[in-house]
């Protein structure tokens, strides 16, 4: 890309813009003369630019409007222009074709006029944009109902209006070779940890692609650990959970274009907390934080637990219960494992399919889905109904976490966990989760342990994990000194 | 990335080493497994061991409902010189493998009981498969094969029966086997294993009864029983009872009986030696509870005639207790009662000196038993109903 500056004279200009953006039908070049005087060539990219503001506020005070300058013609100056004849709120001015190339595609309408070798750049975003909704994957019962849109600046000025202070900082920076979208770093100053701060700014810089199109892109690319399943980086779509979280020392991370805020560093234990929690009585919140505690834990543990019991140590179950299983088993073709493993499947498979297909065709998967694994299975004797009630309560319990990214890694670990208690029984489940620990010990999200504060072990933060205290016992300043990271 | 290669190397060797350096790898289905509920010994004729058991049938198991005449479960059973070796001839005869973990009830014919169950025990100890919870029982004047081929109609599984009951009648279960060798190994002591017997029900059934308590001596022979009540009174004596029902006539108020149940019980056993290895055991019982029934025409409310009753029970009590010791002092001449772990602990000196005499010494132990009743409600009446009227 050159850095070629423009000329003074504007058919050389015009020239070399249309040369720039040629064969693209949606670059408007509009040749208009401000009070009939002045020659200009006003260029923009056709949707992009809020047309109505440009025809109303702009071309119509050029083409009506008296300039205070009409008896002296050499009176008006490039200054004049930009002071008094631009009545909107956003301009800037630009001398590199770059620049200018640059501020035209992000949405600006950008006014050549004849005589200077510099534009006015004039902020006129007003492309089509979803407008605010409720969230549809952090519903709260009771909480705000706002959602963030694909729109960076609606999302950032969500957050503004929750915390009024000037120690909001966003600082922008634009990413990706070809798609240039703009990112928003947002912490707290003098809330956040500086070095976290850093940390996202070093490692935003270091991003080397040529689009950025969602948040995942940036996630891959900024965080520790790539070869697990574990998120090491918090996405939301709630402007009280990124406010919430800033004030919590974290870090906010806007990409434009996508409606999910990235929040590091993040920790295992926001996958138990949901934003309703903070909208219910903290009694309420709290039991209802043990019961997806415990639901995680069943997800991850029943199928393979079931298997274990079942196929190695029966001795465990008792007797009536055992009767129960053994007489339901009867006849059943599969080890339990393949039969779990097969079961286990067959419930992700509807799960997916649940996502991926057209609404219209939405309750033909459940009931199929009903009568394939509820019912005809087990009539069938391929499966057996002790199976079929594990496969459904672990289906129900994997599905709970308010984190859909935590979600998936527990849901993704059942397997190995499956195959584990296949192999080696209860042994087998020890010796993996084991490893799941030492693996989950060993994580860290920007620097922050990954289980912390429950290892290392911070007392004071403990208040927010286990239980939801109260508010008056969880937060004395409401700046959040106390919030959840380390160092 | 480089350092990452060795890693993985090493995860995945000593993942390998998991699967071959434990042997962890008994991995059966259900439906391979067959699972022995119950199951009895016995000595035939010619001298051979008879073992049965009571296996569970799963695919019979479904049919709930009145239409199901199969029941689910079937008896197989093997025989050989030895415990072990009919266990292998049953085994011959199954199409799966034996899981014993939930054998909850294990029978002992009475013929092979009197000749001597160390042998058995000694194979049942050692098989890991046997559950240390588990109840041995004697069945009295019976074959073990037959107390397990009794229908039971209110359980599933008939063999399940013996323990509730021995449940619903306020004995601990499940620590039969265990107390057996407890007491086994405890110097001076001698093993017991409660008893069933086969009587006839209220229909033509015949159905099982918990009969009371079988004695050993210290070649594990069987000696003898103690009858229900009897058993409970030494479960007194050794503090494990849960609750018993006391009836006492009273000729001289009325002729009516007066019922209590207790349900609190204490016991406290001192033992004193005086010299030429004469022992003294003072056993002093205490039990609260209350009235159950009162055909008499005493009127519970007055002080005197409850007192008057307390008094009566505790002295009849306090006389078939000692008649229990004594037959179990004379007529068995086993320590079944705990006196020697008594002695043992409150005068281990002198125990040392008389523990290779214990067996000469216990018959002639002389005892004397006190019982003090507390009847703490008299119900919701004071005198009897209808003799108010």
């Amino acid at each position: 890309m050159s850095t070629e500056q423009l000329s003074a004279s504007l058919q050389k200009n015009e020239n070399l813009l249309k040369n720039m953006f040629k064969d693209s039908y949606d670059i408007i070049f509009r040749n208009v003369q401000m009070f009939g005087e002045i020659k200009a060539l006003l260029v923009y990219v056709d949707g992009l630019v809020d047309t109505k503001t440009l025809d109303n506020v702009l071309l119509r005070s050029w083409m009506f409007g008296e300039s205070a300058h009409k008896q002296d013609k050499r009176s008006i100056t490039f200054d004049n222009i930009l002071e008094q004849l631009f009545p909107i709120a956003s301009i800037q001015t630009a001398e590199s074709i770059e620049d200018i190339e640059k501020d035209i595609l992000s949405g600006c309408a950008a006014l050549v006029i004849d005589g200077y070798d510099r534009t006015v750049i004039a902020d006129l975003r007003g492309f089509e944009h979803r407008t605010v909704e409720e969230p549809s994957t952090e519903v709260t019962v009771q909480g705000p109902r706002e959602g963030f849109t694909e729109s960076l600046n609606v999302n950032t000025a969500l957050v503004r209006r929750k915390i009024q202070s000037k120690d909001l900082k966003m600082e922008s920076i634009t990413v990706g070779s070809l798609s240039r979208t703009t990112i928003v770093i947002a912490y707290i100053h003098g809330v956040a940890n500086e070095s976290v701060v850093e940390e996202v700014r070093n490692r935003m810089r270091q991003i080397q692609i040529d689009t950025v199109l969602s948040g995942n892109v940036v996630e891959e690319f900024i965080e520790d650990q790539p070869f697990t399943v574990f998120p090491q980086v918090q996405k939301s779509e709630r402007p009280d959970i990124v406010a919430a979280s800033l004030a919590e020392r974290k870090v906010a991370i806007f990409i434009d274009g996508t409606p999910l805020v990235l929040i590091v560093p993040c920790t295992l234990w926001t996958a138990f907390q949901s934003a309703d929690d903070y909208y219910e009585r903290f009694i309420y919140a709290s039991f209802t934080r043990w019961l997806r505690m415990l639901l995680i834990l069943i997800s991850l543990y029943l199928p393979s637990f079931y298997v274990a019991i079942t196929t190695f140590h029966p001795q465990l179950i008792p007797t009536n219960l055992l009767l129960s299983i053994a007489a339901a088993r009867e006849g059943v073709p599969f080890p339990a494992v393949i039969e779990a493993l097969l079961m286990e499947f067959l419930f992700e498979g509807l799960r997916e399919a649940g996502i991926r297909m057209p609404r219209q065709t939405g309750s033909a998967i459940s009931i199929v889905g009903a009568i394939v694994i509820g019912q005809a299975a087990v009539q069938a004797g391929i499966v057996s109904a002790p199976m079929v009630i594990v496969v459904s309560v672990t289906g129900i319990a994997s599905l709970i976490t308010p984190r859909y990214n935590m979600g998936i890694a527990f849901r993704m670990l059942r397997f190995p966990m499956l195959v584990c208690s296949g192999f080696f029984g209860l042994y087998g489940i020890t010796m993996a989760t084991l490893f799941l620990l030492i693996h989950l010990t060993n994580l860290e999200s920007f620097g922050v342990p990954y289980l912390s504060p429950v290892a290392p072990t911070e007392r004071s933060k403990l208040r927010d994990i286990f239980i939801r205290a109260p508010w008056w016992a969880m937060r004395t300043q409401p700046s959040g000194k106390q919030g959840g990271e380390s160092k | 990335m480089t350092s990452r290669i060795p890693r993985i190397i090493a995860i995945l060797c000593s993942a390998s080493c998991i699967v071959f350096l434990t042997g962890c790898w008994d991995r059966e289905e259900l439906s391979d497994r067959v699972f022995d509920l119950a199951a009895s010994a016995d000595l035939q004729q010619d001298g051979t061991i008879l073992t049965s058991a009571q296996f569970f049938i799963p695919s019979r198991a479904n049919t709930t409902g009145g239409a199901s005449a199969e029941k689910p479960f079937f008896i197989e059973s093997g025989s050989g010189h030895s415990y072990f070796e009919s266990i292998q001839m049953m085994r011959q005869k199954l199409s799966r493998i034996v899981t014993r973990g939930h054998r909850r009830n294990f029978y002992i014919g009475e013929d092979l009981a009197k000749k001597g169950v160390y042998d058995m025990m000694d194979a049942f100890t050692r098989d890991p498969g046997n559950r240390i919870r588990m109840d041995i029982w004697v069945a009295k004047g019976n074959r073990g094969s037959e107390v397990l081929e009794v229908p039971y109609p209110l359980e599933k599984i008939p063999s399940v029966a013996s323990v509730k009951i021995h449940r619903a009648v306020g004995g601990s279960t499940g620590t039969s086997y265990l107390s057996f060798l407890l007491d086994s190994s405890d110097e001076g002591s001698c093993p017991t294993l409660p008893a069933v017997d086969i009587v006839p029900g209220a229909s033509s059934q015949r159905t099982i009864r918990f009969y009371g308590r079988a004695l050993f001596n210290r070649d594990y022979q069987l000696v003898g029983y103690l009858n229900f009540i009897e058993a409970s009174y030494r479960l007194w004596i050794l503090n494990g009872l849960k609750y018993l029902d006391l009836a006492e006539r009273f000729p001289d108020k009325g002729g009516g009986i007066v019922g209590v149940h207790l349900t609190q019980f204490g016991s406290k056993v001192t033992s004193s030696i005086s010299g030429a290895n004469k022992v003294k055991i003072q056993i002093v019982l205490t039990g609260g509870g209350q009235i159950g029934e009162n055909e008499t025409k005493l009127d519970l409310s007055k002080r005197e005639d409850l007192q008057l009753v307390q008094d009566r029970f505790n002295a009849k009590t306090s006389k078939y207790v000692e008649d229990m010791i004594k037959k179990v002092q004379k007529q068995y001449g086993t320590d079944v009662l705990g006196f020697s772990s008594t002695l043992n602990r409150q005068h281990p000196h002198a125990w040392e000196q008389i523990k290779g005499q214990w067996e000469t010494i216990f018959p002639n132990v002389e005892v004397t038993v006190s019982v003090h009743l507390k009847l703490k409600h008299i119900g919701l009446v004071g005198p009897a109903l209808i003799r108010e009227k």
